[in-house]
């Protein structure tokens, strides 16, 4: 759960930091549009029976590393989205251990023989 | 503290549709309804100002700008129908609705979804298009956001009752219409 509160805040400094460092616009418009979906993946992966939505986080997390260099950012926003980056994927892959059932998760529609049929 | 009692779903631990599960879904919704229904008077010109601590000019520029009027509806007032959507089919059914009413959590969950979907979009137009920040409206973004995950699992209780009615032969539109089957 800790790990998700982390990657919400992560996604904060990426939406705050174009103003705060004074990025170009390029690398601003790139963490506009970024920040906010680190934040809503990282919220929504907080419910255990979501938890595994936090692996969108490693797609916006790459897309943070690798952006920089496919738009030639400059210095400040290099470092900062490249740090950012990395933390995000670091965090995006702890998992909490599932305290609870919820009848197989959503796998269990799937599946041939789910937990909420077993009982 | 969630406990089994006998509206639990067959494997949960806790009833997704008991009361104590929805009530919050039901504040977060009034909230946001509140926030929306103030920021759309605004829009509407009921108030002459609104309420910005943080960015200066900046819920002024969001609230009318070209986005906000691409509907012939202030979209905050079209947000806080969406809210009223939400705490209507939030509310609706009794703590076995999970089973009684799978349309009314389906169509719960499918309110949603979309409304979280739309508070992304405009938070991210905010400082993309319009070179401003609303402090309010991202306090309704976050509530929409936030609000996604706790309706799912009543969603997901219902979709697996519907898979065990089909696997058992019966009707499913049935089931999904709260028609007793079993």
């Amino acid at each position: 759960m800790w790990a998700r509160i982390v990657n919400a805040f992560l996604g904060l400094l990426v939406m705050a930091s174009p103003s705060i460092l004074q990025f170009e616009k390029i690398a601003a418009d790139i963490n506009y549009i970024t920040g906010p979906l680190i934040i809503t993946t990282a919220v929504i992966a907080m419910w255990e029976f979501n938890q595994n939505v936090r692996y969108f986080n490693v797609v916006t997390g790459v897309w943070l590393v690798i952006a920089p260099f496919i738009f030639s950012f400059s210095t400040a926003a290099l470092t900062t989205d490249l740090i950012l980056g990395l933390l995000v994927i670091l965090f995006a892959f702890i998992k909490v251990n599932v305290s609870k059932r919820y009848g197989g998760g959503w796998r269990s529609l799937f599946q041939d023989n789910p937990l909420h049929m077993q009982e | 503290m969630e406990t089994k009692t006998l509206h639990t779903p067959p494997a949960w631990d806790y009833n997704p549709s008991a009361w104590s599960q929805r009530i919050p879904l039901l504040i977060y919704a009034l909230v946001g309804f509140l926030i929306s229904l103030y920021l759309g008077l605004y829009q509407l010109g009921t108030f002459e100002s609104v309420w910005e601590p943080f960015f200066g000019d900046g819920s002024r520029k969001v609230l009318h700008s070209s986005i906000s009027k691409l509907l012939p509806v202030p979209d905050a007032l079209l947000g806080a129908f969406g809210y009223l959507v939400d705490a209507v089919t939030g509310a609706i059914g009794s703590k076995s609705r999970w089973k009684t009413k799978p349309w009314i959590v389906i169509l719960f969950g499918i309110a949603v979804g979309p409304l979280g979907l739309i508070s992304i979009i405009l938070v991210i137009s905010q400082p993309l298009l319009l070179d401003a920040w609303c402090t309010l409206c991202l306090g309704s973004a976050l509530i929409s956001v936030i609000m996604i995950s706790p309706a799912l699992d009543e969603l997901l209780a219902s979709l697996q009752y519907l898979q065990r009615i089909k696997r058992k032969k019966k009707s499913v539109w049935k089931a999904f219409c709260g028609i007793a089957t079993d």
